[in-house]
C-alpha cells in the first residue's frame, strides 16, 4: 500500500518550507531515510528522507514551490499501484498525517524473540514502536543515533543486556565517517570529486554543493575580446533565503508605518570596558565579548524599562513581552538571518557574548536551528565595522523597533574649558509608528544614550 | 565529663535520705487592697476587659464553626479551631505580669494566650513604638487594612483593632494574617509583642521554649521565656527531654558566673484536666496532680507549684514571683496553672467523655463571672460598665470579623509565595554585630597550629599517599570551618553529646574546648529531641547552632523535631521566622545494626530541609562554611569512613583561606566518557575504585560525579555528563529501598530519557541490618558490585565474570521476599 510523504514539521514557528531540490524524480526508487528533497525554510535548510522503501510514484510539489509543513509532498509505492485516493486528497488539501503513522506500525514485523534470561524481566516482544525486523528492543539512545546517522535498526544486531540493541551497536554499523547525503554520495563517484571534512547540511552532513564548492575551478578561461554591449550576462532564479528575504522586507514596508532616529552616544566607557574586557586574563574567557555583544546586553536592560519597544504588533492588540528575546542581524554566505538569544534580559554579559557567538557560528555554518532564528522581541543590526554613519534599518514584523548601531566618529563636546573631541557611536532607531509616537521612541533613544554613556551602572543589572 | 567535678566514692555511697520539696497547691489569697495597689483599678478592668475579648473571640469562631455565621455575616471556615473559652483567667493572669521582652510559646490551643500577650503589650508599650511596630509589620500590609476599615479611637484601640485582625486574618488563612496565613490556627503568632509560635505537635513547645531561653542567657538578652503546654503533653518524651535540658547543673556549675545562671524557662502546664478526651489525671498518667512531674527533677523541684487558674490574679501573683527566680538564674519553674476549657477539645467534640453535669459545675464556676463579680464587689466595675465593656467588645469583634472574611481586603497568598518562603536563602555570617566570645586568639590554637603542619593534598610529589598523620583529614577541615564560624559568628553555639572535652565521639571539635567558653560549646544530656527542638528554640529566637547527633540513626530520637519543627517553621510563619541551624549527623559503621545507617532519604523527604553531604575534605570545609552563613536549617551528614581521609582529588589541596562550596553543585571527582557513576557519601571511593579496573581492565572511561548535596540539587551537570555517556549507575551507603539515589534515577530517566542507553541502575546497601564489622563487606556496596550492575544492566562487558549477583531477575526476588 502506498505512502504519503509529508513535508515536516520543522521547529514551533515555521509554517511553510520552500522546495530547493527533488534529489529523486518520479519513477525512481527510494529506501527508507534517503534523502528525497532538500527545502529550505526562512532560517535552515533541511533534508527530507523517505518513510518507507519503494518508488516514487507521484510528486506534487515542483522545485521551488512553498508547501505547508505537514503537507502531503510525494506518494511512494510499488510501480502501478492505485494512487487516485491520494491525488483525491491532495486536490482537497487534506493531511494525511495519520495514515503515514499507520503505514509505519502496521510494518512492524513479530519475529520471535531472542532468548532471554529473566524472561519476565526482559524486553517486551514486540513493541509497537519499534519498526520493521526488529527483534530486540532499542535503547533511546541507539535508536535516536541511528536516526541521526540514517542506520535501519533491523540490521543492527543488540549487545546490550538482554540483547537490546545500544548505542555501542548502532555506531558500529553507522561506522564512524562523517555521512554524505546520497545525492552527493553519487556525485562523489560519478563525477570523481572530492569531499569536505564536514559539510553544511545537518549535522554537518555533506551535500551536494558541498562537493561542488570543494571541487577544483574550472580550467582558466583564455583572454577574450571586449563582447558586445551588455556582455554576457546570467539569470538566476530568486530562492532560499534571498527570495524569502525580500519578500518579508516588502511587507514590512507595505504594512509599517517606519520612520527613524539617528543618535549618538559618547563611547567613551563603551570603549573603556571593552578594552578591558580584552585584557582580562585568558581564563575567565571574556575576551570575546564583543561591542555589540556589551550593546545587546544594555539594550535589553533598558528595554525592560520601555515595554511598548520590546513588542510585537498585531493590528488590533499589541503584545508586550515580560523578557527581552534579543535578535540580531547576521551576515552569512547565504544571506541575512536573524538569530535570537532568548531571555537576553536574564543572561550575564559573559553568557549572552557566548550565545550570540554560539547562534554566529551556527547561522554561518547553515546549522542554526529554526527555533534558534524566530521569536525575536527586539531585534538589533550592527554596520559600525563597516564604517556607516547612519542607516534605515528595515523592521521585522510583528516587532515594533530596530535598532541600528553605526560607527564610531569624533565629535566635539563643549566642557568647562571649551571643546573636546570625543568618541561617539551612532545609533539609528526605526520603530513603527502605528505602535508608538515620536516622544516615546525619543524617550527611548534617550535611555539608550545614557545607557552606553553610564555603562558600569547597568552592567551591575 | 569535665576534670573540675570528680565523683567521691565515699559522698556517693553515704547513707541518708533524699528529701523531695513540698509543692505548693492553690495557696493564692485574695487581698483586693494589695491587688489594687498592685495592678492599679485601670490594670484590673483591663485584665477583665482581656477576658472578654478572648471569651468573645472564642466564641465568634465557635459560632462560626458550628453555625456558619457570628452578627448575621456567613462564613465557611475550613481550617481548625482548638477553642479556649473557660481558660481566660489563666492566659490573661500570666500576661498581666509579663512584659514585652518575655516570650510565650503555645500550644494548638492559644488564641487566648496570644491575645493576652498582644493585649498585655499593648498596655505597657508606649505609644511611639506600638505605632512603629504596627508600620513595620509586613511593610504596613497588615496596618493598612485596619487603618483604612477598623481605625481605632486612639493608638492603644487602633492596635487593639490591629491584633484582633491579624490574629483572626491568619486564623482565616489570609495574606494579611501574622503568618501571611501560612501558620493558621495552630501555629500563629506575633513576635514583636512576644507571642511566639504556637505549636501543633502536642508539647512541640517543651523543648523549642528551652532553647529560646538559652537564646537569652547565652547572648545577654532580657527577659523570660514560658513554655504554655498542656497536662496531657507531660507525657511526651521530647517535653522531658526539654526539662532535663532545662535543668543541666553545669549553668551554675561550669558556666561563666556573670552570665547569670540558668535560661530563664518556666514550663507551665494549662492544666485542663483533658488530652483531647483522655484524662491524664486518673486515666493516662499517675500523677495525679502535674505539680508532682517536676519533683525530682532538681533538688529545687523546679520550684513547681499548683495555681488556680480560674482567679487571674492568682496566677499573676504565681508568675511574678517565678519571674523574680528565673532572672536570678534560679531556675527553670514548673507550674501547673489549673483551668478548664468549656468548649469542646474541637468543633466535632461531643464531650462523649464528660458529663453534662461536670461541665455545669464549671460553668457555675466561670472565672469570668467570678472575677466579674470580685471586680464588682469591691466597686471597681458597676453594671452599665460591665453592659458598655461588652457592648464594646462585641462590636470590635464583628468589625474585624467583617474585614477578614471580605476577599476584596483580605487575600490568600498564591502557590508562589509558599515556594518563595520555604527557605529564606538569605546568607549571612554573622547574626549580631558584636565581638564573639572565644578564650584565645585563633592561631595560638593547638590544633590550629597541629593543622598548619599537615599536607592539604593526600599524595606527594610522586604521587605516593602520605602517611595519616601528615595528612590534613576530612574532620581538620570540618573543624577549620567550625572554629572559623565560632571566631566571625558571636552568636553560633554548638551542643550535643560529648561535644566538649572529649572533642566530639570523632574528634572534629577536639580543640575547640581550648576556644570557647562553655555556654558556646557544651554537652546536652543524652536527649537528642531536646538536642535538635532547643536548637530550633535557639534559632528562630535570633542566634545560630550548629548541634549534634552523634550517629545518624538516632534522628529517630528526635523525629518531630527534624520532620515537624526544623523544616517548618519558616514557612509557617510566612517567612517571618529564620531557621540558622545546622543539625550534624554522621552515619556510621562497625557498630552494628544501630549504628550504621544512611538515613538521607528520610531528609529528602522532608520539605524545608536542606542536606549535605560532604565526602572529602575540601568539600567538608566548603560546605560547613556554606551551612554556618545560611539562615535555612541544614543536616549535614558525615561519614564516619571519612573523617580520616585526607584529599584525594583537589591537587592543589584543601584551600587555607576561606571559601564556600555552590550550593546544590554536584562535583565531578574524575572525568570520563562511558559511563557516569553517581555517588552521595563514602561510596565515592567505592566508585573511584570501580573507575579504575574499569579502565584498567576494560578501557572504559567512567566519569564519577559526588552528588555532595541532596537538596537542593542542580541536575545540570548530571544530566550533562548522562548525555555524553547515556548509562548511569548510582551508589550511596544508604539501604537500597527507599535510597535517595532511586528519586535521582527517575529524574534521571526523565530529564535525558532519549540520551539513555539502558535504565539507571542503583546499588545500595542491602536491605537488612547492618551485620557486624566482620560482615560489613556483605552489606556495604561495594567496587565489585558497581562493575557488575554495571555489566548486568547497562554494558556487558567482554569475558567478564561476576562476583555479586545483580540481574534484574535477583532485584525482582528481592523485592519479592521484602529483603
Amino acid at each position: 500500500m502506498a505512502t504519503a510523504l509529508l513535508m515536516p514539521k520543522q521547529g514551533n514557528s515555521v509554517e511553510s518550507c520552500v522546495i530547493l531540490e527533488w534529489s529523486k524524480k518520479e519513477g525512481e526508487t527510494v529506501k527508507t531515510g534517503e534523502t528525497v528533497l532538500e527545502a529550505e525554510t526562512d532560517k535552515a535548510t533541511i533534508e527530507v528522507e523517505s518513510v518507507c522503501d519503494g518508488t516514487i510514484l507521484k510528486i506534487y510539489y515542483p522545485a521551488d514551490s512553498e508547501v505547508p509543513v505537514q503537507k502531503m509532498i510525494a506518494v511512494i509505492g510499488e510501480p502501478g499501484e492505485d494512487i487516485s485516493s491520494f491525488d483525491a486528497e491532495f486536490a482537497a488539501g487534506a493531511s494525511v498525517e495519520e495514515r503515514a503513522d499507520g503505514d509505519l506500525v502496521n510494518e512492524a514485523g513479530a519475529a520471535a524473540p531472542e532468548t532471554v534470561r529473566d524472561a519476565s524481566y526482559g524486553i517486551p516482544e514486540s513493541s509497537a514502536a519499534v519498526k520493521s525486523g526488529d527483534n530486540s528492543a532499542v535503547s533511546p539512545r541507539a535508536r535516536n543515533i541511528a536516526a541521526a546517522k540514517g542506520v535501519d535498526l533491523s540490521t543492527v544486531a543488540g549487545s546490550g543486556p538482554k540483547g537490546r540493541i545500544i548505542e555501542r551497536d548502532v555506531l558500529t554499523v553507522a561506522g564512524q565517517t562523517e555521512p554524505l547525503t546520497p545525492a552527493a554520495a553519487a556525485a562523489l563517484v560519478e563525477k570523481g570529486l572530492s569531499a569536505p571534512v564536514s559539510g553544511s547540511g545537518i549535522g554537518g552532513r555533506v551535500r551536494l554543493q558541498d562537493l561542488e564548492t570543494a571541487a577544483p575551478a574550472a580550467a582558466g578561461a583564455s583572454q577574450v575580446q571586449m563582447p558586445d554591449f551588455p556582455g554576457s550576462f546570467r539569470d538566476e532564479a530568486v530562492r532560499g533565503v534571498r527570495k524569502l528575504t525580500a519578500a518579508r522586507m516588502m511587507e514590512s514596508l507595505n504594512s509599517t508605518a517606519q520612520l527613524t532616529h539617528s543618535f549618538s552616544a559618547i563611547a567613551e566607557s563603551l570603549l573603556d570596558y571593552r578594552r578591558k574586557l580584552k585584557d582580562a586574563p585568558e581564563e575567565l574567557g571574556l575576551g570575546r565579548v564583543s561591542i555589540n555583544d556589551i550593546l545587546m546586553f544594555v539594550v535589553s536592560r533598558v528595554l525592560k524599562e520601555y515595554p511598548e519597544f520590546n513588542a510585537h504588533w498585531y493590528g488590533d492588540s499589541m503584545r508586550y513581552f515580560d523578557s527581552v528575546h534579543m535578535g540580531f542581524a547576521c551576515d552569512t554566505p547565504k544571506g541575512l538571518l536573524v538569530p535570537v538569544i532568548r531571555f537576553a534580559d536574564r543572561l550575564t554579559l559573559k553568557a549572552l557574548s557566548d550565545e550570540s557567538a554560539r547562534l554566529i557560528a551556527a547561522c554561518r555554518d547553515g546549522k542554526a536551528q529554526p527555533d534558534e532564528l524566530s521569536g525575536a522581541s527586539f531585534t538589533m543590526s550592527n554596520v559600525g565595522a563597516f564604517g556607516i554613519d547612519s542607516f534605515t534599518p528595515i523592521i521585522n514584523p510583528p516587532e515594533v523597533a530596530i535598532l541600528g548601531v553605526c560607527s564610531t566618529q569624533l565629535k566635539p563636546v563643549r566642557t568647562g574649558d571649551g571643546i573636546e573631541y570625543k568618541d561617539h557611536i551612532g545609533f539609528s532607531l526605526t520603530y513603527d509608528h502605528q505602535a508608538n509616537d515620536g516622544a516615546p521612541a525619543s524617550r527611548f533613544c534617550a535611555a539608550v544614550i545614557k545607557a552606553v554613556e553610564n555603562l558600569d551602572l547597568y552592567l551591575a543589572l | 565529663m569535665p576534670k573540675s567535678i570528680t565523683i567521691d566514692p565515699v559522698e556517693v555511697r553515704a547513707s541518708g535520705k533524699i528529701k523531695i520539696n513540698d509543692i505548693p497547691a492553690n495557696s493564692y489569697k485574695p487581698d483586693f487592697k494589695k491587688e489594687e495597689k498592685l495592678y492599679g483599678r485601670e490594670g484590673l478592668i483591663g485584665a477583665y476587659y482581656d477576658m472578654l475579648i478572648i471569651r468573645e473571640f472564642e466564641t465568634m469562631l465557635d459560632q462560626i464553626k458550628k453555625e456558619g455565621a457570628y452578627q448575621g455575616m456567613e462564613y465557611n471556615h475550613r481550617g481548625p479551631a482548638h477553642l479556649s473559652a473557660g481558660q481566660e483567667s489563666a492566659s490573661v493572669g500570666q500576661s498581666l505580669v509579663l512584659d514585652t521582652d518575655d516570650f510565650i510559646f503555645g500550644s494548638h490551643r492559644s488564641h487566648g494566650e496570644i491575645l493576652a500577650k498582644c493585649f498585655s503589650a499593648i498596655k505597657k508599650l508606649d505609644e511611639a513604638t506600638l505605632s512603629t511596630t504596627m508600620e513595620n509589620f509586613f511593610g504596613g500590609e497588615t496596618l493598612s487594612v485596619v487603618d483604612k476599615h477598623n481605625r481605632g479611637e486612639n493608638v492603644r484601640d487602633h492596635a487593639e483593632n490591629f491584633i484582633l485582625y491579624g490574629a483572626l486574618a491568619e486564623i482565616f488563612a489570609r495574606a494579611q494574617g501574622f503568618n501571611r496565613g501560612l501558620g493558621g490556627s495552630m501555629h500563629t503568632f506575633f513576635a514583636p509583642f512576644g507571642s511566639m509560635p504556637n505549636n501543633a505537635i502536642v508539647g512541640g513547645s517543651g523543648d523549642i521554649s528551652v532553647g529560646a531561653a538559652l537564646y537569652k542567657r547565652v547572648n545577654r538578652k532580657p527577659g523570660i521565656v514560658i513554655a504554655n503546654i498542656g497536662d496531657a503533653s507531660l507525657a511526651c518524651g521530647p517535653v522531658w527531654e526539654g526539662i532535663v535540658f532545662s535543668a543541666m547543673d553545669q549553668y551554675r556549675t561550669l558556666w561563666d558566673k556573670e552570665l547569670g545562671g540558668a535560661p530563664p524557662v518556666m514550663i507551665n502546664a494549662f492544666n485542663n484536666f483533658y488530652g483531647m478526651g483522655g484524662q491524664p489525671m486518673g486515666e493516662t498518667m499517675g500523677y495525679r496532680e502535674a505539680a508532682r512531674m517536676a519533683a525530682g527533677v532538681n533538688p529545687e523541684g523546679m520550684h513547681s507549684e499548683r495555681v488556680d487558674g480560674f482567679n487571674p490574679l492568682a496566677v499573676a501573683d504565681a508568675v511574678a514571683r517565678k519571674k523574680k527566680i528565673l532572672l536570678e538564674g534560679k531556675g527553670p519553674v514548673f507550674m501547673d496553672t489549673i483551668t478548664y476549657r468549656l468548649s469542646g477539645h474541637s468543633p466535632s467534640d461531643s464531650s462523649s467523655y464528660r458529663t453534662k453535669e461536670e461541665i455545669a459545675s464549671f460553668r457555675e464556676k466561670d472565672s469570668l463571672v467570678e472575677f466579674e463579680n470580685y471586680l464588682k464587689e469591691n466597686g471597681v466595675l458597676d453594671d452599665n460598665a460591665v453592659e458598655a465593656m461588652k457592648a464594646k467588645v462585641s462590636k470590635k469583634i464583628g468589625d474585624t470579623i467583617r474585614i477578614a472574611i471580605d476577599d476584596s481586603i483580605s487575600q490568600h497568598v498564591d502557590a508562589k509565595f509558599i515556594e518563595s518562603v520555604m527557605f529564606s536563602n538569605t546568607p549571612t555570617e554573622k547574626l549580631e554585630d558584636r565581638e564573639p566570645e572565644v578564650l584565645m586568639p585563633l592561631e595560638e590554637n593547638p590544633r590550629v597550629k597541629a593543622n598548619a603542619r599537615k599536607a592539604r593534598y593526600a599524595f606527594d610529589e610522586s604521587g605516593k599517599k602520605l602517611p595519616a598523620s601528615k595528612q590534613f583529614v576530612y574532620r581538620d577541615a570540618l573543624f577549620e570551618a567550625a572554629i572559623q564560624g565560632f571566631y566571625t559568628d558571636p552568636t553560633l553555639i554548638a551542643y550535643g553529646e560529648d561535644n566538649r572535652d572529649w572533642g566530639g565521639a570523632f574528634a572534629v571539635y577536639r580543640g575547640l574546648t581550648e576556644a570557647l567558653p562553655y555556654h558556646r560549646l557544651f554537652n546536652s544530656p543524652i536527649a537528642e529531641a531536646a538536642i535538635v527542638g532547643t536548637a530550633v528554640g535557639y534559632a528562630m529566637s535570633g542566634g545560630r547552632a550548629m548541634v549534634e547527633l552523634m550517629y545518624c540513626d538516632f534522628l529517630g530520637r528526635a523525629g518531630d523535631e527534624i520532620f515537624n519543627q526544623m523544616p517548618k517553621w519558616q514557612a509557617m510563619s510566612g517567612g517571618e521566622l529564620k531557621m540558622p541551624l545546622v543539625l550534624r549527623v554522621s552515619v556510621g559503621n562497625k557498630y552494628g545494626a544501630q549504628h550504621s545507617q544512611d538515613w538521607s532519604a528520610l531528609i529528602a523527604h522532608i520539605p524545608g530541609l536542606k542536606a549535605y553531604f560532604p565526602a572529602t575534605p575540601a568539600d567538608a570545609k566548603g560546605m560547613l562554611n556554606l551551612a554556618l552563613k545560611s539562615t535555612d536549617p541544614v543536616v549535614f551528614f558525615e561519614s564516619q569512613k571519612l573523617y580520616g581521609v585526607g584529599e584525594e582529588f583537589e591537587k592543589a589541596g584543601v584551600p587555607v583561606e576561606y571559601y564556600e562550596t555552590p550550593e546544590g553543585e554536584p562535583s565531578i571527582k574524575r572525568g570520563g566518557k562511558d559511563v557516569t557513576i553517581i555517588t552521595i557519601g563514602a561510596t565515592l571511593y567505592e566508585a573511584v575504585k570501580a573507575a579504575d579496573i574499569l579502565e584498567a581492565d576494560h578501557g572504559l572511561s567512567a566519569e564519577v560525579i559526588d552528588l555532595r548535596f541532596i537538596n537542593p540539587l542542580n541536575y545540570d551537570k548530571i544530566i550533562e555528563s548522562v548525555k555524553k555517556t547515556g548509562k548511569v549507575i548510582l551508589s550511596s551507603d544508604a539501604s537500597e529501598r527507599g535510597s535517595y539515589l532511586h528519586n535521582v534515577a527517575s529524574n534521571i530517566s526523565r530529564l535525558a530519557f532519549d540520551y539513555l542507553d539502558a535504565p539507571p541502575a542503583v546499588v545500595g546497601s542491602r536491605n537488612w541490618i547492618t551485620p557486624p564489622a566482620e560482615m560489613e563487606d556483605y552489606f556495604f556496596p561495594q567496587a565489585s558490585w558497581i562493575i557488575d550492575s554495571i555489566h548486568e544492566n547497562l554494558l556487558p562487558l567482554a569475558d567478564y565474570s561476576v562476583s555479586s549477583n545483580q540481574t534484574v531477575g535477583e532485584f525482582a526476588r528481592l523485592q519479592k521476599e521484602g529483603v
